[in-house]
């Protein structure tokens, strides 16, 4: 039991100390299926299969395994999933806007009268699209680029 | 090629101050600055110049350290003033408050950085501040930030300059959008009071957005927008 809580405590703290010893700002995957990676020369490749290790990034161009140090990169650009927030506020503007221009025209129209829960119907229907916008933006791919020798804030 | 639109320059002092040394602490390149409205517009246009960001950022890499040697060249020039820049600052604790890799991390996925010149020093938390003003004028934290950097340097006068690239509109559906370059010059004495800023913008080119031939045309303007700048501010430097 206690030989088991040390190894514990001993690889917790090796796995602390190797995020500590982190020195670059490196995407948080470790394999990535297409990448760009721009290195310090200004060169620009578009590679796949992109594996990233302590010091060096492992890649497939054309038919070929090739290394490189990431001393020597630039940026490495990869696509994340993260639009969620761009997508809720497409989605709630978007449903916020189309119920307005609905009130609108309701009432100008002599034919039609506003009911009195038409603010809580826009309220659902505004957090409905907020939600829906949401869950579409998070299954969005969206491009992002870490400039690997600047730290990250 | 001169497409230089305006220069706008604000000073308390409309009479001028005595300044015989400029130290320029930092010469910046920031984001590009993309429209949020329309929102549909504005979307689909800012796709375009996020796909080719990184190569955006690489042409501001390169001119980076160029702009700095254009800006004191034209300073030293039309205010027969010394202008010295972070790299050169005789005090040896200046290396202290260098930036490290020339650039600082924004909240920003495809526009990440803030280009500092070589040597630069970084007086300001960028946060989530977009607007040039916001972070450099109206920012107590700033002058509260510059009289400790001079106290500590021995400078008697703080220069920053600040420029970006910003796409100011959008066309329906975000088919075009128009795009400037605006370079921002802050004087600030040893403690930290802001002396007189000066705003210069290119005039708008149209863009399709993913040219990035067009981001080099408002890139290489700066060379005519800092001398426009320089020539405002002459009438202020005794």
């Amino acid at each position: 039991m206690k030989i088991g809580l040390f190894l514990i405590i001993i690889f917790e703290f090796s796995t602390l100390l190797s995020h500590a010893q982190t020195k670059y700002n490196l995407p948080p995957e470790k394999f990535y299926p297409s990448a760009t990676i721009g290195m310090l020369n200004y060169e620009k490749i578009k590679v796949k299969k992109l594996t990233i290790e302590n010091d060096s990034v492992y890649y497939t161009l054309g038919s070929e395994r090739s290394k490189k140090a990431i001393d020597n990169i630039n940026y490495i650009r990869v696509k994340v999933r993260n639009a969620a927030k761009q997508g809720a506020i497409i989605g709630g503007a978007t449903m916020l806007g189309l119920s307005l221009v609905s009130v609108a025209n309701v009432s100008t129209d002599p034919n039609y009268k506003l009911k009195k829960n038409a603010g809580i119907t826009i309220l659902l229907l505004t957090a409905g699209g907020t939600v829906f916008g949401a869950l579409i933006g998070s299954g969005i791919q969206k491009n992002k680029s870490y400039y690997v020798h600047v730290s990250e804030i | 090629m001169s497409c230089t639109s305006k220069v706008y320059v604000h000073t308390d002092y409309p009479n001028g101050f005595g300044v015989d040394t400029l130290n320029l602490t930092a010469t910046m390149i920031g984001p590009l600055q993309l429209p949020v409205l329309p929102l549909i517009d504005a979307s689909i246009f800012n796709d375009k110049p996020n796909s080719i960001a990184s190569d955006i950022i690489t042409e501001e890499q390169k001119v980076i350290d160029d702009y700095q040697s254009i800006l004191i060249q034209s300073l030293e020039q039309n205010l027969h003033v010394k202008v010295i820049p972070s790299s050169k600052f005789s005090s040896e604790s200046a290396n202290e408050f260098m930036v490290r890799d020339g650039a600082v991390q924004v909240a920003n996925n495809n526009f990440p950085l803030v280009l500092f010149s070589q040597g630069g020093i970084n007086v300001v938390d960028f946060g989530k501040k977009k607007d040039p003003y916001d972070i450099f004028k109206d920012n107590p934290e700033i002058n509260k930030n510059i009289a400790k950097l001079a106290n500590e340097l021995h400078l008697k006068t703080v220069l920053l300059s600040f420029n970006q690239l910003i796409v100011t509109g959008v066309n329906m559906l975000g088919i075009y959008g128009t795009l400037r370059l605006e370079s921002y010059l802050y004087l600030f004495n040893k403690d930290g009071k802001l002396l007189i800023d000066v705003f210069g913008k290119t005039k708008s080119t149209h863009i399709n957005g993913k040219e990035l031939s067009d981001y080099k045309f408002q890139l290489d303007s700066f060379r005519d927008l800092a001398e426009q700048m320089s020539i405002e501010v002459k009438p202020y430097i005794k």
